[in-house]
């Protein structure tokens, strides 16, 4: 008897694991599954999030993450075909895969290519890595940390300046592990950036523009007309208020004031995984895009400013309050500020786009560019010249590159 | 001999229930189907679901609050969803929850696939902000917070909510 109340006793132990394994079984059964499984090579086919950019001789770039390594191809006839992809060698760790991750690509002069993205650990501190290619993007350097004595650096982002220096922006916690230390509390992780020492050069030590920023979303980078960085993220203000600010960086690369775009009134202890986006235009203008989870405003909001980010104008909801309105994505270019974001109705994403010829003062209604009916990648917008597009992977339809048209 | 099977089995279900990490629930797969399932399993009853993430700072330095007040309301419906993208390993979840004093309790790990209709599905409003809770009333009235849970208020509300009528 004894073996038998051992056998059911053992069988009892056993039984959540065999529902478990059953249960992923019944899983690996369905649609996505099979997708995720069949799909564990590195090719574009297989990746959850790619991102796109113009090289200044008019051919497109993409980056994506799949099968754990981040690959980069180009295409001449405007994302219908690629070029056999670059594979970067693998990091140690995993890629970052949480919602607002995306590896990055930018051109700057002289062949010069600028390639970002980070991996993460279980509790997701990042590690970011930088590879550059002088060739135009035919051979890449092998990937450089970008930095170092940082226990977590996540949403990196590199861009060139004008005169072909990098500048790298991205969410640190060198400082919360310092204040733990201390025996201090320390809220969000910290905005830290770094420059090349020359052009064609390596990135110097980093610094710390601002410290308790919201540690969960990505940033945005823009610059403006005379070369300047300006990077808009999610603050944390007195008495923990996650709104977003602008800080813009002076002449001699170091950041200026910190202004605030809105006063959401963000009092929360959340991660919302949705940062914000930032244009500048031709005329100077700032365009800010984000989502707010604040007691005054909720939603996706648009504002812009005329005096260098010191104030914005009055919040603008963006999309159908009946839908769930998420990832917005502003661009200037050719005179028109384009402003892109998801809407979501319970079956279907949309992406709606809208138009403003005069700046951001007012806007075309919304009209849909694209559509799925599965899982998405967020909607971001490239433009060569004055062709915008909208850079789009979904899972059901693959990458799309779709040209867009100003609407009057 | 069923009836002494019953009690070992019974003994040993116990002390599975209480031995810790590596004998936690194993975490469900949350899909299509899930959120009514898990709403229809508490039919009739006041049911907290709460979403979290590694991916989340304050997710993770709040569990041990939630470990307190389910040990505090004892017999309450209460379900945690990890809501990490590309899903988090399970084995990781069942000891984050476990650790925090919530071993066997009824948990979820969201499935691969189209992220924005599962979470439609919960809650029209939740833009996938972390932590966010889901409270349920008898008769399926629900509201939602976001952020970190002010447990007094919690309580509260579920002695209400365990107090209306059915």
């Amino acid at each position: 008897m004894r073996t038998y109340i051992m056998s059911v006793a053992l069988l009892l132990l056993a039984a959540p694991v065999t529902l478990s394994n059953l249960a992923r079984a019944h899983d690996g059964a369905s649609h996505h599954h099979e997708t995720a499984a069949a799909c564990q090579s590195s090719a574009l086919a297989c990746a959850s999030v790619a991102t796109a950019a113009f090289a200044p001789d008019g051919k497109l770039w993409l980056t994506w993450s799949a099968g754990g390594r981040i690959s980069v191809a180009s295409s001449t006839d405007l994302g219908k075909t690629f070029s056999t992809p670059i594979t970067l060698l693998a990091t140690k760790l995993p890629l970052d895969d949480g919602p607002d991750a995306r590896p990055k690509i930018a051109f700057g002069p002289n062949d010069r290519v600028a390639l970002s993205y980070a991996a993460r650990d279980e509790k997701y501190n990042g590690h970011a890595f930088l590879a550059r290619s002088s060739d135009g993007g035919k051979t890449f350097s092998e990937p450089q940390p970008i930095t170092t004595g940082s226990p977590s650096q996540r949403f990196e982002t590199a861009a060139f300046d004008p005169n072909g220096r990098v500048f790298a922006a991205w969410i640190d916690k060198r400082n919360i592990a310092a204040a733990k230390k201390a025996g201090k509390k320390y809220a969000g992780a910290a905005l830290a950036y770094a420059w090349d020492d020359k052009p064609g050069g390596s990135l110097d030590a980093a610094a710390i523009a601002r410290d308790n920023s919201c540690e969960c979303c990505r940033i945005a980078v823009a610059f403006t007309g005379s070369g300047k960085p300006v990077v808009m993220f999610r603050n944390i203000f007195d008495g923990g208020i996650r709104d977003h600010a602008t800080i813009t960086f002076s002449d001699t690369g170091k950041p200026g004031p910190l202004y605030r775009v809105s006063d959401d009134d963000a009092k929360i202890d959340a991660c919302p995984h949705q940062g914000p986006s930032l244009a500048i235009g031709s005329d100077g203008t700032y365009h800010a895009t984000w989502f707010a989870l604040g007691r005054k405003l909720k939603g996706v909001y648009y504002a812009h400013s005329e005096d260098g980010g010191k104030t914005f104008s009055e919040p603008m909801r963006i999309g159908d309050a009946n839908a769930q309105i998420s990832r917005p994505y502003v661009l200037a270019a050719g005179g028109a500020v384009y402003l892109a974001y998801k809407s979501f109705d319970g079956e279907k994403t949309s992406i709606e786009l809208m138009t403003s010829h005069d700046a951001g003062r007012t806007w075309s209604k919304p009209r849909t560019v694209a559509a799925t009916a599965n899982a998405s990648d967020h909607p971001l917008l490239v433009a060569h010249q004055t062709a915008v597009y909208l850079s789009w992977l979904t899972l059901k339809e693959g990458y799309r590159l779709i040209p867009l048209e100003p609407q009057s | 001999m069923s009836a002494i099977v019953r009690c070992v089995a019974t003994v040993l279900m116990l002390v599975c229930f209480a031995c810790g990490p590596a004998n936690a629930e194993p975490p469900r797969t949350f899909d299509d189907a899930s959120w009514q399932a898990l709403l229809n399993s508490h039919k009739g009853q006041p049911v907290i679901v709460h979403f979290w993430g590694f991916s989340c700072g304050n997710c993770m330095v709040e569990l041990a609050g939630w470990g307190k007040f389910a040990r505090e309301n004892p017999g309450m419906a209460i379900a945690f969803v990890n809501w990490d993208r590309h899903g988090a390993d399970p084995r990781r979840i069942e000891k984050a929850l476990a650790k925090s004093g919530l071993g066997g309790v009824e948990s979820y790990t969201l499935a691969n696939g189209f992220e924005e209709k599962l979470r439609f599905a919960v809650d029209h409003d939740w833009m996938g902000e972390l932590p966010y809770t889901r409270l349920i009333e008898r008769d399926g009235t629900a509201k939602s917070f976001s952020g970190t849970a002010d447990f007094e208020s919690l309580s509260q509300w579920l002695g209400t909510a365990r107090h209306s009528q059915r």
